[in-house]
């Protein structure tokens, strides 16, 4: 399916980027398959259903294909992707805002029932879990966002301000203060003893 | 690049125990199965639409078009094919108008017979409609002349 050899599989993003842009269209798909799954499972956490997800991740691929030209190579092009994928979901979120959240648990077992999800064996029971996510899902854009990048997508303050074009200081606030509300929300739930 | 912190003041116990819950839920999301191809038939659908001819895709040279996911992308056959269709449309609307400036005046001669216009073809369109009708304007008035002598005789 992926054009290519080892060789080519062994290619930075900056060499695919290069060729790609030379006229090389094919090696793109290098490039998607690389970060398919970051990708998708980003606007996965952001807009909360599988089909959904899936336009938005190809629309961010399409839409990085088409800026190629302009990519400065300032950042790292996963950080360049992850920011134009945000910039869908935000844009996203804001058009969908009510049926995303009322539709969550539902959308939760529908994911793990198509194999898409794969939920990580923890310690936390089922309840706790749905629990979790429902405090997560409660939170305001902009504390969630900051929450889901740094602990689902595991990026550094660095990338999370890159990907949301907020100063760092702003990130480390807005993290601060999701951390808190989570903790409260949490504790009304009764999770764990939390707090 | 900075690491994440875990302690933010208010007890990095908590945020560890945050943390835990966190990482707890945590999906390993996947991408569907085909969703690379699809991506890709996209990136090509737009890059045939919107962009030129890469040097690589032209005919005869040296690089044939790409081969991606099991089906040979061509970018020189739909393009020639849309050229040589719109130089043959252009073609025959230019026969078609040429055919129409030429049978037109010919279908309408016999009509002006009499008017003059025979000796005016050869001039230039407009001149020719002019005296066409200045012919029809005489042929009328004669007719008219014709008509009220004949009522005088009456």
């Amino acid at each position: 399916m992926v054009p290519g050899s080892a060789k080519l599989q062994r290619q930075t993003d900056d060499e695919l980027i290069e060729r790609v842009r030379r006229g090389e269209t094919r090696l793109f798909a290098l490039l998607v398959v690389r970060y398919q799954d970051p990708v998708y499972g980003m606007a996965l956490r952001f807009v909360r259903r599988a089909a959904d997800a899936e336009d938005v991740a190809q629309e961010a691929f399409l839409r990085a294909y088409r800026s190629l030209e302009g990519f400065k190579g300032d950042a790292r092009f996963s950080t360049w992707l992850y920011r134009i994928t945000w910039n869908l979901c935000a844009d996203w979120l804001r058009r969908n805002r009510k049926p995303a959240r009322a539709s969550v648990a539902l959308d939760d077992d529908a994911d793990v029932a198509d194999g898409r999800v794969d939920l990580e064996e923890g310690l936390l029971a089922a309840e706790e879990r749905r629990k979790v996510r429902q405090a997560l899902v409660g939170l305001a854009e902009k504390y969630r966002s900051v929450l889901i990048l740094m602990y689902y997508q595991k990026m550094s303050y660095d990338q999370i301000a890159s990907v949301l074009g907020a100063p760092m200081k702003t990130v480390e606030t807005r993290l601060y203060r999701a951390r808190k509300l989570l903790r409260q929300s949490l504790q009304r739930e009764g999770v764990g003893g939390a707090g | 690049m900075r690491k994440p912190r875990t302690g933010h003041g208010q007890g990095a116990w908590d945020d560890q125990r945050l943390e835990t819950y966190l990482d707890g839920v945590r999906e390993n999301a996947r991408a569907p199965h085909g969703f690379a191809q699809r991506v890709m038939n996209a990136v090509y659908r737009e890059s045939l639409a919107a962009r030129p001819l890469p040097a690589a895709a032209l005919p005869g040279r040296a690089a044939a078009p790409g081969t991606t996911f099991g089906h040979t992308v061509s970018r020189s056959h739909p393009t020639a094919s849309r050229m040589y269709r719109r130089i043959g449309l252009s073609f025959l609307l230019t026969a078609a108008v040429l055919a129409a400036s030429l049978l037109v005046p010919h279908g309408a001669y016999p009509m002006l017979i009499g008017s003059g216009v025979e000796a005016v073809l050869g001039a230039g369109p407009s001149e020719a409609v002019q005296n066409a009708l200045l012919g029809a304007g005489h042929a009328v008035q004669g007719a008219l002349g014709e008509s009220h002598i004949g009522g005088d005789q009456e």
